[in-house]
């Protein structure tokens, strides 16, 4: 004989399957979420196809540079481009806000460029439709909808009146629908990840994306599972009906709405970053005054060179037995390159602390966890993005320095400036990239996943807690 | 017409006394004022780095004087030379600026400038580096609070317009007198809309003079687009009580339809647009634009070793001849690049049409675009800013031209008299086309509901 439990959860499922407006939206829902991964992952094709043209194109750009001063090339630089991440169709996450392409050249750490946001119009505010979206924010909707007048209002009451007479217990009852309303929305998340895995195995998916994308349904059950015992906690506390929708639509508005905007823009205003060019010119400071300002770089490039004087016997650089030139573009690179990467660290750790004071906020909305949770799995937070960075970086440093170890070995021994193929100096470096693991997403998450389960005992005790109550109340 | 007004009057004393009234208005403004506060801050620091940008031309016209002052009597350093000017264009934000943050962070806002440099100049300012996550989730700024909160407000305030009597079976008795239900709802509905606006259209313009947008006309357009905005969820909420007969129905509609007109269907009509009509590709162009330049300075080069040392001529000019030539050699590069430039230009100019054409059938994004265009957020000045910023070194160039012709370095006094950069405003200001084109269309959609609510008429009388 089955437990009352499970009798209880079965009914509510039935009773919900029998309700054509939410079976309609749910189908709706479903279908728009199935477009928008199939319309996503046709974009996705289309920017891996347009990155990989990118990359050869720029290769044949470099090859064909000709003879020329192996600084000059590192000025004319190199591109690199970003990997596309195949489950950003099912969680775009940031990746129309990252940039696309880095270009690489001496001197110079640039940030990305080429990202989609730009050159939108005013419609461009109201994108980033997709299947984790809807999870976020209209599957919690779907939930409350169709939960929020299972113990409230007056038929309902009336109908638990009768069920408690006939010998269940209030808590069985409010369990036994919790299992059936949670059963009802992790259905749907299962629509919505065999559709996902359906067009991630289409596109050739790897072992790690599916576990991702196992990884992100089981973050989005946990957050549904948790608004499925908010709404029959409501519903089973208060009498009026309309009283548990607002309620409820109050907590989801705040939680996947307003939260998700308001917690960034304070997060920014206490730890502001700065603008672009203000960046840029802290970094150049920096690199000609050093870090005290007191430090310049023509003193210490002086120093160097005196040091070189010194140790090989010699009273001028060109009795040196190296090109001089090239041992000051050395220095120069090395002196740019970490004044950039100590300006780039404060910058990080400035990102870091605005995550930390969004993930504060999800003590509000656990939409604030269930997001950078599924970002992660996706490969589309900026953790990804950084690990493209920081390849392209280390890329870039080894190319310069051996375009300038180039010039530091090669001594011209006329007036004509020193020219070479540069396509053979650094063909032995290669632009590789690796995406982010499953692993190190799950250590970088780990907090969030915490704060989810977090939210789901705390949801499940407020169920509890309401079924005490209506026990008594009834 | 005396029915209608004692109905409105009637409602408004009872709007009036309705309790959660004045804690939605508190709500509502105290979300606009921390929106608002967060435009001006964003526009407080766009000006900073504006500001930023124009003092980098100090240190390197001083520089440029020291090697002139340095430079032995007759001779002119290599910095003299007209084509090394600096310039710097940018884009101030606008008077009415903390209103929205809109599109003005999704274009270039300044370009460093040489007479001869290209369409790269804008390159620098297409970067930013402020956390991602922080752009992705969207700026709260009070466009944001007008275009997504103020409905929730509106709604809040009217979803049971009509349907409270019908569920507590006060509708018989009040129909049982001499009115019909559409002037029953259209009093109701206009009391609602003076109770709402009226708090509501003084928040936001008291909020932005607060914070600094003070602009006559701006403000006078910022309270037409809140009061057409707010009338057609009124009308919206209008309509829902002709067909709903409870209130749980009448807010279950309300909850739809704010979903449904604020968020999806626009996300949906991005979506599709981003199948149907892409995006230019901007990696696509940055590409090619350097493997054809690259290619024409390759030619340009092969031609120049073939004719062989460059004859210097007696007496020499003040300014090189090679310079003269490079010159030359720059305005052919770009003459062979126009074509592919200008192609780019109308793909881009093209992808914002179609997605300009999409927001006059969608009353919320209309909204957002008057709001953008009124706080000089949008991507029309944006884009008109770089189309002027080209015109400027289209004539610099000429200026460059003559220069080199008349063998004129560049003195000290000359860097006083550069040729400036002055953005030029939309000549109508905050009633600009495109503002009267968003207000028509939130107009014509109210009169869409309206009429829905005319032929529903029946469905409001049933019981």
């Amino acid at each position: 004989m089955a437990s009352p439990l499970f009798v209880v959860a079965g009914n509510q499922l039935r009773l919900m399957a029998r309700d054509n407006r939410l079976r309609l939206l749910s189908v709706a829902i479903l279908l728009l979420a199935a477009a928008s991964l199939a319309t996503g992952a046709a974009r996705l094709h289309a920017q891996a196809l347009e990155r990989r043209a990118a990359t050869v194109q720029d290769q044949a750009l470099w090859d064909n540079l000709g003879p020329i001063n192996p600084h000059g090339a590192a000025h004319a630089g190199r591109t690199v481009y970003a990997p596309v991440s195949r489950l950003a169709a099912f969680e775009p996450g940031l990746s129309d806000f990252l940039g696309s392409s880095v270009r690489l050249e001496g001197h110079s750490q640039n940030p990305s460029r080429d990202r989609p946001m730009e050159g939108g119009t005013a419609i461009s505010r109201f994108g980033g439709f997709s299947a984790a979206w809807a999870l976020q924010v209209v599957g919690p909707l779907l939930i409350i909808l169709a939960g929020f007048s299972i113990f409230s209002g007056e038929r309902a009451r009336e109908r638990l009146k009768q069920e408690l007479g006939a010998g269940a217990s209030a808590r069985t009852l409010v369990f036994g629908r919790l299992i059936g309303l949670a059963a009802a929305g992790l259905i749907l998340l299962a629509a919505f990840a065999l559709t996902g895995g359906f067009v991630l195995a289409l596109g050739g998916a790897s072992a790690a994306e599916a576990v991702g994308l196992l990884a992100i349904t089981a973050g989005y059950g946990l957050y549904l599972t948790t608004f499925a015992a908010l709404t029959i906690g409501a519903s089973a506390l208060l009498s009026s009906a309309r009283a548990s929708l607002v309620l409820m639509l109050g907590f989801w508005a705040v939680s996947t709405l307003l939260v998700p905007r308001i917690a960034p823009a304070l997060a920014e205003g206490l730890h502001p970053t700065p603008s672009a060019p203000a960046f840029e010119a802290a970094v150049t400071d920096e690199a000609k005054n050093g870090v005290s300002g007191h430090d310049p770089a023509d003193e210490r490039l002086d120093a160097l060179k005196q040091s070189l004087l010194k140790q090989y016997g010699v009273s001028k650089v060109e009795d040196l037995p190296f090109n001089f030139s090239g041992v000051a573009l050395e220095f120069g690179e090395k002196n740019s390159t970490d004044t950039y990467n100590r300006h780039y660290e404060a910058l990080f750790g400035a990102y870091g602390r605005q995550d930390a004071v969004q993930q504060a906020f999800s003590l509000a909305s656990p939409a604030m966890a269930v997001g950078p949770w599924s970002r992660a799995f996706a490969g589309t937070d900026f953790a990804a993005h950084r690990l493209f960075l920081s390849e392209a970086e280390t890329y870039r440093y080894a190319l310069i320095q051996s375009l300038n170890g180039d010039v530091r070995t090669n001594r011209p021994n006329t007036d004509d400036p020193y020219l070479a193929d540069v396509s053979k100096i650094g063909a032995d470096l290669k632009f590789e990239h690796r995406p982010t693991t499953p692993a190190e997403a799950w250590a970088a998450q780990v907090a969030n996943l915490k704060i989810l389960i977090a939210w789901l005992l705390a949801s499940l005790a407020f169920a509890a807690f309401a079924a005490t109550r209506l026990e008594r109340t009834t | 017409m005396t029915t209608l007004v004692a109905i409105t009057r009637h409602e408004l004393r009872r709007a009036l006394r309705d309790r959660a009234l004045p804690w939605l208005l508190v709500l509502f403004a105290a979300l606009a004022a921390y929106g608002a506060w967060n435009g001006a801050h964003w526009a407080k620091a766009r000006a900073a780095t504006v500001q930023l940008i124009n003092e980098e031309i100090g240190p390197l016209v001083e520089m440029r004087r020291e090697q002139l002052a340095e430079a032995p009597a007759g001779t002119w350093p290599f910095s003299a030379t007209p084509q090394l000017a600096p310039f710097r264009l940018v884009l101030s934000p606008g008077a009415m600026a903390p209103l929205s943050i809109g599109q003005a962070e999704a274009y270039p806002y300044a370009a460093r400038m040489i007479p001869l440099q290209d369409i790269t100049m804008f390159d620098a300012f297409k970067v930013d580096v402020d956390n991602p996550a922080v752009r992705a989730a969207g700026r709260f700024d009070l466009a944001f609070v007008i275009v997504f909160i103020l409905p929730l407000v509106l709604l809040a305030a009217a979803f049971d317009l009509w349907s409270r009597e019908r569920e507590r079976g006060i509708a018989a008795l009040v129909l049982s007198q001499p009115v019909g239900p559409l002037t029953l709802l259209g009093g109701k509905a206009l009391a609602r809309a003076i109770v709402l606006l009226t708090p509501v259209m003084a928040i936001v313009l008291l909020t932005l003079v607060a914070f600094g947008a003070a602009q006559p006309d701006g403000l006078i357009a910022t309270a037409l687009v809140v009061i057409v905005y707010g009338l057609f969820w009124i009308a919206l909420a209008t309509l829902i009580n002709v067909f709903a007969s409870r209130s749980t129905e009448a807010a279950l509609a309300g909850g739809a339809a704010w979903l449904a007109v604020v968020v999806l269907v626009p996300a949906l009509a991005l979506a599709a647009a981003n199948v149907l009509s892409p995006a230019p590709s901007e990696m696509r162009f940055s590409a090619a634009y350097l493997e054809q330049s690259r290619a024409i300075r390759k030619e340009q080069r092969q031609i120049r070793e073939a004719r062989g040392p460059e004859v210097v001529a007696d007496p020499a000019p003040k300014i090189p001849d090679r310079i003269r030539n490079f010159f030359k050699e720059r305005t052919v590069e770009d003459q062979r690049l126009a074509p592919l430039v200008q192609g780019q230009l109308n793909a881009r100019a093209e992808r914002r049409a179609v997605l300009d054409t999409l927001r006059l059938f969608l009353p919320s994004v209309a909204a957002q675009d008057a709001l953008d265009r009124i706080a000089g957020a949008d991507a029309d000045r944006a884009v008109s800013f770089q189309s002027q910023a080209l015109a400027f070194t289209a004539q610099t160039k000429i200026w460059l031209g003559e220069r080199l012709k008349n063998d004129q370095p560049l003195a000290s006094e000359d860097y006083d008299r550069l040729p400036r950069f002055q953005f030029r405003e939309a000549p109508a200001g905050a009633f600009q086309t495109g503002v009267l084109a968003d207000l028509g269309a939130l107009a014509f959609a109210i009169a869409l509901l309206v009429a829905g609510a005319v032929l529903g008429r029946r469905a409001a009388a049933s019981l």
